[in-house]
């Protein structure tokens, strides 16, 4: 019978094997190590295949890329998380215009040189961590962002990160921080499902805890008792001889079982491990009794530690290359945080009746994820490459665009194209649908002999238990009368010594009649005993006996668990097959429902542009024969219509949108828009150089001198103004943190809170004093807004500024300050395009 | 915009420019809030009834109506608990509710509505919403609604409040295509109020005012390149923050005696009452207080005995201090929920979602006291009689504060109907 570790093994090289042929599959060829700029066109053509991807569907004008200031602006706050500084600004803009045609050669020598930062990973660090705690706190995100830094750093894949996440239980220093997923949400296992849920596939299933969810067809009660059975059995301890240190530990047992709310008539089903992307372990190992189980067996003070962790079983299978639900989430996500909006929207709602804007998209951008290894930089790299993300977000002209190429009859002819191809694959998926429920009964029947064998081991180890009780009980009579025999043995032998020296004393005293009568009664007893002796020898024997028996029992018992065990392996083998094939035809079921959105889509956008295009064109016509009247009528019609295909548009990724700063990106712009990061770099190089004053190698290392510096910073816009942004303009723990709001209280803060009015004052904050020593209006007002929005100020912004001063020439640092002000509380310094 | 329409700063009509600003603040195609208009001028008498005010308390979850407005002591589904009489001969609700009992002569009650969503958040929305629809259209919430429809130009406080206890909390997009003008700001019920409601340490008015000027400066700048309703909300909450700087003491109930205090409760629930009330004395068009946790799907009875007294007290003290202070005849109080609860009692001694049958209370201006609309059957498993549903009710709400439901929003030049074309109010509701 297969030990636990050749269970393990099994499992393991299973996938390893999948993943293999997976990684062939997607027409990877073996590279090693972490992408270079010259690794081959594949690296590349990620970009391209984005373009391409949103080219397809898109049917109106050219959209030029975004301006130099703007594009500036956007991938320092999108790669390192801050505005840039003043010299950074300078030193790019004038390099463009001083070689305008290398601007997308320099402007991709930007992206390398902020993606090979240590300000990158210290930022996405951030990013990544707030998307995996929502802010929650047990284990503080400090601790938690240094430990996905280091990983960064270390070039390791992204989702080896997120299975860590999952596996961790909070031992040991080096991965403790992972943990925080689980435990900052007390291991409470209905929230860590529901999250799981959200955060690594993009379903949220909370509604389908107590019944399938009544709207969306995808979600069904199984799949969220699927998640909640890799995670039941996990637990929060808390160490007490550490001051209730969090840990997570595990039972090696629990099965769940559900019913639906609103169908009780149904009874009851058992819930089976299973994950989205219909992931599932390939065997459970059956030990034949719990103490087996365990490597720590739970105790009250003591943190149980399974011999087979559902749970880690479980990190592996979430986020296997192999699992298309991961990989499609996390694309969504990253893709979400460059261009505002997940392809699906919103990011953690995934399901049938919310399609993806482009399936050719997010599949392109899934692939290219797997495809870079999960390499966060390569992958980063490929989107802000693109044009998808360069694009300018400034609302096109649609009044001088002549409308697509070839005009209404070629739109037209495009729509009833691609409504013959629509219409061509409904049997095909007629046909798929038939043969998914084919393989679910299928699974479904094997399932059922599984689980029936499974109640038959259950009864037998209650038996084994028994069995394993009445041999201790056997053994312990066993000896308690082996005990009582050598007692009687003793006993014997004093008798006999004591009969001896009564027959001595007797010799002497032959007549004393009390000691005759005593040496009788001494006799007596011998007498007794020696009978005793044969029926004492009977019952021993009899009890071996009875032990043996017993023993035997035992071990019959135990072997016929075991077989039992074989056998359920052998029928799993049956689930795990029929496992495959519905995961295979699930594969080209959403592969042929990528397909129909898409064509639905197109036609929907097509279907826009056209009435548009219609309207349009009557109002000209109405325009050249002065009907007044019509202009009027219709004028609301057009602009509604307008406002829909442009945003049909944008949901494409065809046209850019204007974005708001996270809180930490707030923090970040807030931060150096004031120049306050310029103190604290003087002092760390400064601190460096005098503690690498007798060691010149360490000295010269760059890369290690940068992280210093970093880690200074860092510490510095902790301590200052990052409390504040996160506190005022982040989203209540625990929600999603992607959406925008305004609300009174941030206008509050920043006009009348004392913390922030420090900052303006502070001689942290080397803005003021370099402005202060500036004369002329001109010159200062372009280093106020070259230092916070990145860009030149116009000649109104100037005059303006010029005004302020003279009408206020008797405080001119209270009136800087002012100035300064306006601009961190406009909504091009809270946007940005 | 032009440098001439801009005032300069220190000026004698700066006050004037500033709300200069913010009339002529959004043009374009955003679809965000302008100056309101219905469709036909107002007359005096219409401009007189604006000073009303509508109260929202929206109990989470979904209220079991067997447990509260419409009890029935059928053996089944009836419960535990009995029905009591009330100060209007013939009305009975559930014993839970002994002081709301007390007040019902100030109340009605619809006892007939049926929807058919049972999901939370989709039955949150057509009920706020008042419309129903799957589409991507959003439609503004009652709040947003009444807050314009009784907007008056010179009203200093947000029209459109939703109380909490403790800080100022998020907003959200609840005013659709109305603008953010119209959006729910969050106001702590005590603790100061609103934080950070006070000019900086040395900083004049004057200064003030200028700083804002020039940010305004800026901010119209940047909307001449790009407009979007995010970036609207984000200008507009700036002037919000002045308009309630001036007003700060209103939204702190510790400046009530320590005797109204106490007639009100020490509960979350009963603090915010207090505000609202105190709200709408300032004739704050639309306060919503919320009351969480409703949805409970086991230990229905223990639950709602416990929770039902915590609205009782504290909501009958609320009717009658209004009532008591002239207010009443020109408040609507509306006690909503999303759903009702299963007849049916469920293993876990609960009830779940029910939408096929269930009850809200109304009290005050505009509605027909003492009336109940419609009836259940004896077991409360179907409506028998006047089946209204969430579209009925959103015209009613409106038509009791004197707003023209079957009217039309004009913003930006185009037309909006204020509530469901295709429904009409409750007329037998309304007084």
């Amino acid at each position: 019978m297969p030990t636990t570790f050749q269970v393990k093994f099994r499992i393991f090289s299973r996938w390893a094997v999948i993943a293999t042929i997976w990684c062939f599959g997607v027409g990877l060829s073996s590279h090693s190590g972490a992408q270079t700029e010259s690794d081959s066109s594949w690296a590349r053509s990620l970009a391209e295949r984005i373009d391409g991807a949103i080219s397809e569907g898109y049917l109106g004008p050219e959209i030029s890329r975004a301006s130099d200031s703007d594009f500036l602006r956007r991938i320092f706050l999108d790669l390192v998380g801050r505005g840039p500084t003043r010299d950074e600004s300078l030193a790019f803009i004038t390099k463009v215009q001083e070689y305008p045609e290398r601007r997308v050669e320099l402007r991709n020598e930007l992206i390398d040189d902020l993606l090979g930062r240590d300000e990158f990973s210290r930022y996405y660090a951030k990013v990544i961590e707030v998307m995996l705690t929502e802010r929650r706190e047990v284990i503080g995100p400090l601790e938690i962002r240094l430990f996905i830094k280091k990983w960064l750093d270390d070039r390791r894949p992204l989702n080896e990160l997120f299975t860590e996440v999952l596996a961790a239980d909070g031992t040991g220093q080096e991965f403790r921080a992972a943990a925080g997923f689980v435990i900052n949400r007390k291991a409470d296992a209905n929230l860590v499902t529901r999250d799981i849920g959200r955060i690594f596939f993009g379903r949220d299933i909370q509604c389908a805890q107590c019944h399938d969810h009544p709207l969306v067809a995808d979600y069904e009660q199984s799949e969220y008792f699927g998640i909640l059975s890799f995670v039941n059995r996990t637990y929060l301890f808390e160490d007490e001889k550490r001051n209730k240190l969090p840990f997570l530990g595990e039972k090696a047992e629990g099965t769940l079982e559900f019913s639906s709310v609103f169908k009780p008539q149904d009874g009851k089903t058992l819930a089976q491990p299973v994950l989205p992307g219909t992931m599932a372990m390939d065997a459970e190992p059956d030990f034949v009794d719990t103490s087996e189980a365990y490597v720590v067996a739970p105790e009250k003070d003591r943190r149980a530690v399974p011999r087979f962790s559902r749970r880690q079983q479980m990190a592996v299978l979430a986020t296997h290359p192999g699992n298309e639900a991961f990989n499609r989430n996390l694309a969504n996500r990253l893709w979400a945080n460059l261009l505002g909006k997940g392809v699906v929207h919103p990011v953690d709602m995934h399901h049938i009746d919310n399609p993806p804007t482009s399936a050719a998209l997010l599949r392109v951008l899934a692939d290219g994820l797997v495809a870079s290894r999960f390499d966060l930089r390569e992958f980063l790299r490929q989107i802000v490459r693109s044009n998808a993300y360069q694009r300018s977000a400034l609302q096109p002209e649609l009044e001088s665009w002549q409308g697509p190429a070839g005009g209404m009859e070629a739109i037209d002819s495009l729509a009833s194209s691609i409504q013959g191809k629509l219409d061509a694959l409904q049997p095909p998926m007629t046909q798929l649908k038939a043969e998914s429920e084919q393989a679910n009964r299928q699974l479904q029947a094997s399932q059922a002999n599984v689980d029936q064998l499974q109640t038959k081991i259950d009864s037998e180890r209650k038996l084994l238990q028994q069995y394993t009780e009445q041999k201790t009980a056997a053994a312990a009579k066993q000896n308690e009368t082996t005990a009582k025999q050598k007692k009687h043995e003793e006993v014997l032998a004093s008798l006999q010594t004591a009969l001896g020296e009564a027959d001595k004393v007797l010799k002497v005293t032959p007549d004393d009649a009390e000691l005759v009568a005593s040496r009788e009664l001494l006799n007596k007893r011998l007498q007794s005993a020696n009978d005793a002796k044969a029926p004492l020898q009977q019952s021993l024997e009899q009890l071996q006996e009875d032990v043996q028996d017993a023993t035997r029992r035992v071990d019959d018992q135990r072997g016929r668990l075991l077989s039992l065990a074989n056998r359920k392996l052998a029928l799993g083998e049956f689930v795990i097959e029929a496992r495959g094939i519905q995961r295979r035809i699930r594969r080209q079921i959403q592969a042929a429902i990528d397909q129909q959105t898409d064509y639905e889509q197109q036609l929907s956008r097509i279907a826009s542009l056209r009435s548009w295009l219609e309207l349009r064109s009557q109002r000209e016509q109405a325009r050249q024969s002065n009907n007044s009247s019509f202009l009027t009528e219709s004028q609301n019609e057009f602009e509604l219509e307008q406002r829909e295909l442009l945003q049909s548009w944008q949901r494409l990724f065809a046209m850019r949108t204007v974005r708001s700063l996270s809180p930490e990106q707030m923090t970040g712009a807030t931060f150096t828009a004031l120049e306050m990061d310029k103190p604290v770099r003087s002092k760390a190089l400064a601190d460096w150089a005098t503690q690498n004053a007798q060691n010149s190698a360490e000295l010269e290392n760059a890369a290690k001198r940068d992280a210093f510096v970093g880690a200074a910073i860092a510490v510095k816009m902790w301590d200052t103004v990052e409390d504040l942004m996160v506190e005022r303009f982040s989203a209540p723990a625990g929600n999603p943190q992607d959406a925008f709001f305004a609300t009174v209280d941030q206008a509050l803060v920043l006009q009348n809170d004392p913390t922030y009015q420090s900052w303006l004052k502070s001689n942290d904050a080397a803005l003021f004093s370099r402005l202060a020593l500036i004369k002329d209006p001109k010159q200062l007002t372009e280093e106020m807004t070259w230092s916070i929005l990145g860009r030149q100020p116009d000649d109104e912004e100037i005059k303006m500024v010029t005004q302020i001063l003279h009408q206020n020439s008797s405080d001119r640092e209270t009136t800087i300050r002012e100035l300064v002000w306006g601009l961190l509380a406009s909504s091009e310094f809270r946007f940005f395009m | 915009m032009t440098l001439e329409q801009y005032k300069p700063c220190g000026t004698l009509d700066h006050g004037i420019g500033r709300r200069q600003f913010m009339g002529e603040f959004l043009t374009g195609l955003g679809a965000v809030a302008g100056t309101s208009l219905f469709s036909h001028p107002l007359g005096a008498t219409e401009i007189a009834q604006k000073n009303k005010s509508v109260v929202v308390i929206y109990l989470n979850g979904g209220i079991s109506q067997f447990e509260s407005w419409d009890p029935k002591s059928d053996l089944e589904t009836g419960g535990p608990f009995k029905s009591i009489p009330t100060t209007v001969p013939g009305i009975h609700i559930s014993e839970l509710l002994p002081y709301t009992a007390k007040q019902i002569h100030h109340m009605a009650l619809v006892r007939s509505i049926s929807t058919d969503l049972d999901d939370h958040g989709l039955a949150n929305n057509i009920v706020r919403s008042g419309r129903t629809t799957r589409t991507a259209t959003e439609y503004p919430e009652l709040g947003a609604v009444v807050a314009k429809g009784l907007e008056r130009d010179d009203f200093p406080l947000p029209g459109h409040i939703r109380t909490m206890v403790g800080g100022s909390g998020g907003r959200t997009n609840n005013a659709a295509y109305l603008g953010p003008r119209y959006a729910s700001v969050s106001v702590g019920a005590e603790k100061g109020g609103i934080v950070n409601t006070q000019l900086p340490d040395g900083m004049t008015v004057t200064a003030d005012n200028r700083r804002h000027d020039w940010r305004r400066f800026i901010n119209n700048r940047h909307r001449a390149k790009v407009q979007s309703t995010e970036l609207d909300a984000y200008t507009q909450c700036f002037e919000q923050a002045l308009r309630l700087m001036e007003k700060r003491e209103l939204f702190d109930i510790a400046h009530e005696s320590k005797a109204i205090q106490e007639a009100y409760g020490t509960s979350e629930f009963g603090k915010q009452l207090l505000l609202a009330r105190r709200l709408v004395e300032q004739e704050v068009p639309f306060v919503e207080i919320s009351h969480d946790g409703w949805d409970f799907h086991h230990n229905n009875f223990e639950f709602h005995y416990h929770y039902v007294a915590d609205f009782d007290r504290p909501f009958a003290h609320f009717v009658d201090d209004l009532h008591q202070r002239g207010l009443l005849e020109r408040t609507l109080v509306i006690v909503m929920t999303e759903f009702g609860r299963t007849p049916k009692i469920n293993a876990g001694y609960g009830r779940d979602h029910y939408p096929n049958a269930w009850s809200i209370a109304m009290a005050g201006c505009g509605i027909q006291h003492g009336a109940v609309i419609g009836k259940t059957d004896a077991k409360g498993i179907e409506v028998a009689d006047r089946k209204v549903d969430h579209r009925h009710l959103f015209h009613t709400y409106l038509q009791a504060v004197g707003i023209d439901s079957s009217g039309e929003f004009e913003i930006g030049g185009r037309k909006f109907p204020i509530a469901d074309p295709a429904y009409g109010p409750i007329e037998e509701l309304l007084a």
